[in-house]
């Protein structure tokens, strides 16, 4: 595997390669995929247009190149594999969805600069731009109160009127649960 | 099917596919125009479409439902952030693992179209819409609950604090200009980061609290942080939903904790016969005895956290004082004050023992009630405190609410007895008294009234002011009580009054003396030759009246310190309206047993000049001055609180005395004419030209040897003085500043002033050169004066008194009386200023009597200007004394009889007198 392939495998827990990955999409922040019928997204915010668009010169979309990598990390601090994912799906799920992204970057270099951001394409290139899937169910609601984050913050130090900033606050906060 | 794209403009896109037109907004999508409607993040936060939604819409809409969801949870926490130069405040989105997985997962469902504006990145499109939910329908959902934090219009230490809080909960979320946002921004992020990146750890305690719900009482067991018992949860959401909340917010185990905690305070409760389950302790329900009991005994010796019913605490109980008042014949009060809460009294002995509590609380009109702490105290240094009677500031104290309010405590109900009653009414119910028969001038009806209530008020003591508008007698009354008093109580029995009034009004204050009241005894304590030290104190005793000007009482107030008198009389007390000088401080050392004030203007619409003048009339009546600024100027002025106002009316009401010329009481009473002699003073550059001109003048009338030379000499002399006292310009002709020059000017300025709005002036010259004051005389009073003079043509003339008849016309004009012409009809005008004396009161009369015609429906008031100390005071005089001998001599309508005076009397007429003229003092 080359070293963007390798990079991206970095803190898979463990890989069951038997797993099918069907379906896989690597577009611009997304990666979809299927998995034993169950979907798999991933997900990271892009590189900049403008950093793409400051390194035209250095992209190469045929190989995985490590001074590619390099330049991204440390001339403009935005890292060619992201340092988080958005992970939804099964945890196994989710390994086997990397597995098959790494194999992908192996095959076309271009797959990763494309879930980056760089190239990106109007939505006019997909088969069919209108029609979605079915939308997934929303998380439960957390049982806790609605002035738990001000809580959480605590006091602040900042003066008003009444008080400290955090005690005014809770009164709206209160009102968000009604 | 309705279709629905983001645009990075911050805007949707709402259209169909199918050829529906759902508005007249155009947008490319996916290389073809559709027609159909934008949505603002607004409108897209309410918005409830009732057709069929397309993949695209469903996506965007169920990131508006995630939205919802987060911000009912308080998923959000308070930003500022500065764009375009402007600052805002929002609500941000707090993004954890769930919800970021939420978006993912939307995205990934979501139909690409949805991208077009965003190069196909769906992940990028849903999370550029997400937060602007968010911020949006928390806002609409504050505005909707009506909170309201902040301010809209901040100011003091707390400014960007405040404006930052409004924009929260406001509609808008721009922040006004003015406060410096960076340094709150900064601290608001600082703080919102640490929140978020650290979770404490800290173990969990208990402790209890009171819940009222359906008029019941339970006693709940809640769990508190240790480290900030503001951080509590209840234990049954421990039961019921799990830890997770209480995870949220410290990093302990809830379960143990609660274990422990509980397992140390059960058996204490238990033996107080509160028993809570042992396997899930949640609540107890309180009947009416164990609530009692609870609140009386256990509640005082518990070490853990008690929480009452926010209801209780939110509004605590106020301590109501309820005043009965009696007349008595000793003090003119007797005050009973008690205190209560709601129907239960409160005596010393409970205060105290409520104070002594942690939570004070009393069981009152059917229910438990918290007592702030600081209420009880305040209660208690009350009853300390408080006066048990006194005079009538303190009536009136007492019963306003003022002496309450100083204490923090609230007025309950006022009974007063009958006398008492009627006293602080309104509509005083005082007796007029008739005109004293040492007066030589009968009173009208309103001025016995106003007698009347000087009489009583100052029999009483009580320091007043008498308000009444410019020209209906304030003088008059005045003296008529000095009078009626010492026919009353006998001229010894009474010490001297000093009154004190303008320079310029002094020598009017005399005249009027010795016109209304020649019996009194008067002593003018003027002029560089006035007396001082013992002389004075003995002349003074010997007087019933001693008049002085501000200025000279400043200066000599150690010498008028030395007499104790029996009143103070300030005249044209606005002039003392700010209580800093060293012109107020001198008076405040007077002793005078007791005050009265004069002004014409209505003084309880000058919140300032109305403290200032109480507080010398009747000290401690409206309280220090900083806390009638925050009880009565901020609220009036600042928030037009008409509560406020009515309050401070109410106070003020039984020691103002106001009546207004077009008061029915008045009006129907008056003359049609009144005629008012106005003294004025020259200024020393004044008195300067003044003598110069007697000077080269006099010599020159007195080389004369006959009758017709001399007769012109004099006229040309008097008439040279004349311009003199009228203003130094038109002597000189130099084109210098008009302001300050002329005392008489100064006083005419004056006297416009007070005409009311609404009624008109006319004032008539000898001089066409007034002409070069009439700019500065329209500059001066802010409104429009105009000239009709002879240099007018026939249709200016007639333009100009046209105008002069129509309500939005000029307010004054001023007449040429040799240019005035005959026939002129001037009815609109009720107020006639004689700036300069013809002598012959013939050809005055004419003047006058065209503002007094047919058609004046108003009472009219005359007013001639006299600069005393000059030959305009003497020529009066003389005019006055020797009324039939003039009227003989004078056939027709010239003044030139003057010229034929002899030269003695002509010499006395035109000698300046030393006080003639302003001294400079420094106050």
């Amino acid at each position: 595997m080359g070293p963007w392939a390798r990079a991206w495998l970095t803190g898979v827990r463990h890989l069951k390669v038997s797993d099918t990955v069907s379906a896989l999409r690597i577009e611009p922040s997304l990666i979809t995929a299927i998995v034993n019928d169950r979907p798999v997204s991933l997900s990271a915010p892009p590189i900049p247009a403008g950093v793409w668009a400051a390194i035209e010169g250095h992209v190469t979309t045929d190989r995985q190149s490590e001074q590619l990598a390099q330049l991204l990390e440390h001339t403009w601090e935005e890292p060619l594999l992201p340092p988080e994912l958005v992970r939804v799906g099964a945890e196994d799920d989710v390994a086997a969805v990397v597995r098959a992204v790494a194999e992908e970057i192996d095959r076309d270099p271009s797959a990763l600069l494309r879930f980056r951001g760089y190239d990106a394409r109007s939505a006019a290139d997909h088969d069919d731009a209108w029609r979605g899937g079915d939308l997934p169910p929303l998380p439960p609601p957390a049982r806790r109160p609605p002035d738990s984050v001000p809580k959480r913050f605590g006091t602040s130090g900042i003066r008003t009127a009444d008080g400290d900033l955090v005690e005014t606050l809770i009164h709206a906060y209160r009102a968000f649960g009604d | 099917m309705l279709e629905l794209v983001w645009h990075p403009e911050a805007v949707a896109f709402a259209f169909a596919r199918d050829g529906a037109i759902l508005g007249d907004d155009e947008l490319d999508v996916l290389d073809n125009t559709y027609r159909g409607r934008f949505l603002s993040v607004d409108e897209l936060a309410a918005w409830a479409p009732d057709q069929p939604l397309a993949d695209s819409a469903s996506a965007l809409l169920h990131v508006r439902e995630l939205a919802r969801r987060a911000v009912s949870e308080g998923l959000v926490f308070p930003q500022l952030a500065e764009i375009g130069g402007e600052w805002h405040a929002f609500w941000g989105a707090t993004l954890e693992a769930k919800v970021e997985q939420a978006l993912t997962a939307i995205a990934a469902a979501a139909p690409p179209v949805i991208a077009d504006y965003f190069h196909g990145d769906r992940v990028a499109t849903v999370n550029d819409l997400y937060p602007r939910l968010v911020d949006r329908i928390a806002r609409d959902r504050l505005v909707a609950a009506g909170v309201r934090l902040g301010s809209a219009r901040p100011f003091g230490r707390h400014r960007a604090v405040d404006a930052f809080l409004h924009g929260l909960t406001s509609p808008e979320p721009e922040l006004p200009h003015g406060p410096s946002y960076a340094a709150l921004e900064r601290n608001v992020t600082r703080w919102v980061d640490r929140g978020f990146a650290r979770l404490t750890r800290a173990p969990w305690g208990v402790g209890l609290h009171l819940d009222e719900r359906d008029g019941r009482l339970f006693l709940q067991l809640w769990l508190h942080a240790s480290d900030d018992a503001s951080v509590a949860l209840p234990a049954s959401l421990l039961w019921d939903a799990g830890p997770d909340a209480f995870r949220f917010l410290r990093d302990a185990d809830p379960y143990d904790d609660l274990r422990e905690a509980f397992a140390r305070i059960r058996p204490e409760l238990a033996e107080r016969g509160f028993a809570f389950d042992g396997e899930e302790p949640r609540e107890l329900e309180l009947d009416a005895e164990d609530a009692e009991y609870f609140l009386r005994r256990v509640l005082p010796a518990l070490s853990m956290p008690v929480v009452l019913p926010t209801s209780w605490t939110q509004r605590p109980a106020r301590i109501r004082a309820d005043l009965t008042a009696r007349a008595t014949t000793g003090a003119l009060a007797h005050f009973d004050w008690r205190l209560r809460v709601g129907d239960l009294g409160l005596d010393e002995e409970e205060l105290r023992r409520l104070a002594s509590e942690r939570a004070p609380l009393v069981h009152a009109e059917g229910r438990w009630q918290a007592l702030r702490r600081d209420d009880v105290e305040r209660a208690l240094r009350f009853l300390e405190l408080k006066t048990s009677g006194g005079g009538m500031v303190d009536l009136v104290r007492a019963a306003s609410g003022i002496a309450i309010d100083e204490f923090g405590l609230e007025l309950g109900e006022v009974s007063l007895d009958e006398r008492l009653a009627g006293m602080l009414d309104g509509d005083a119910k005082f007796k007029p008294l008739p005109t004293p028969p040492g007066m030589e001038h009968q009173l009208y009806t309103f001025q016995e009234a106003g007698h009347g209530w000087l009489r009583l008020l100052g029999d009483l003591g009580i320091g007043c002011v008498l308000a009444d508008d410019m020209g209906l007698g304030k003088t008059v009354q005045a003296i008529a009580m000095l009078v009626s008093e010492r026919e009353q109580c006998g001229r010894d029995a009474l010490g001297p009054t000093l009154v004190v009034c303008p320079m310029s009004v002094a020598r009017q204050w005399l005249h009027e003396v010795e016109r209304f009241a020649p019996g009194l005894r008067v002593h003018l304590h003027h002029g560089g030759a006035r007396l001082i030290g013992d002389a004075f104190v003995e002349r003074a005793h010997d007087s019933d009246l001693v008049i002085t000007s501000y200025d000279i009482a400043t200066r000599d107030v150690e010498t008028l310190q030395r007499v104790q008198w029996d009143r103070l009389l300030l005249d044209e007390a606005q002039d003392v309206k700010n209580p800093q000088t060293r012109r107020a401080r001198s008076l405040r050392l007077l002793r005078a047993r007791r005050r009265v004030a004069m002004t014409g203007t209505p003084i309880e619409n000058h919140l300032g000049e109305l403290w200032a003048i109480m507080d010398l009339l009747n000290p401690g009546l409206l309280g220090a001055r900083e806390w009638f600024h925050r009880a009565f100027v901020e609220p009036i002025q600042l928030d037009d609180d008409p509560h406020a106002l009515e309050r401070l009316r109410a106070i003020v009401r039984p020691f103002i005395l106001r009546r207004q010329k077009n008061d029915p009481e008045v009006e129907l009473d008056l003359p049609p004419i009144t005629t008012i002699k106005d003294y004025c003073l020259l200024t020393t550059e004044q008195a300067v030209l003044y003598q110069q001109v007697v000077d080269s003048w006099l010599p020159r009338v007195e080389a004369h040897e006959d009758r017709f030379g001399r007769r012109g000499a004099v006229l040309a002399m008097l008439g040279q003085l004349k311009q003199v006292c009228n203003h130094p310009e038109m002597v000189l002709h130099e084109g210098g500043p008009i302001e300050g020059r002329s005392g008489k000017l100064e006083r005419l300025i004056d006297l416009l002033r007070q005409v009311p709005a609404g009624d008109k002036a006319l004032v008539f010259t000898q001089y066409t050169s007034f002409l070069g004051l009439v700019d500065h005389l329209a500059e001066r009073l802010g409104k429009p004066v105009e000239f009709f003079h002879g240099g007018l043509s026939a249709g200016q003339r007639e333009e100009l008194l046209t105008a002069f008849a129509t309500p939005d016309g000029p307010a004054v004009l001023v007449v040429s009386l040799r240019a005035g012409g005959r026939g002129l009809n001037l009815p609109a005008a009720n107020h006639v200023f004689h700036f300069d004396r013809w002598w012959n009161p013939a050809v005055e009369q004419q003047a006058t009597d065209r503002a007094h015609r047919l058609g004046q429906e108003k009472p009219v008031w005359v007013h001639s200007l006299i600069t005393t100390g000059t030959l305009e005071e003497r020529i009066d005089q003389l005019l006055e004394s020797k009324r039939e001998l003039v009227e003989k001599v004078m056939a027709g309508t010239s003044d030139d009889w003057l010229g034929d005076l002899d030269l003695g009397a002509i010499r006395a007429a035109v000698a300046l007198a030393p006080d003639a003229y302003e001294q400079e003092v420094l106050v």
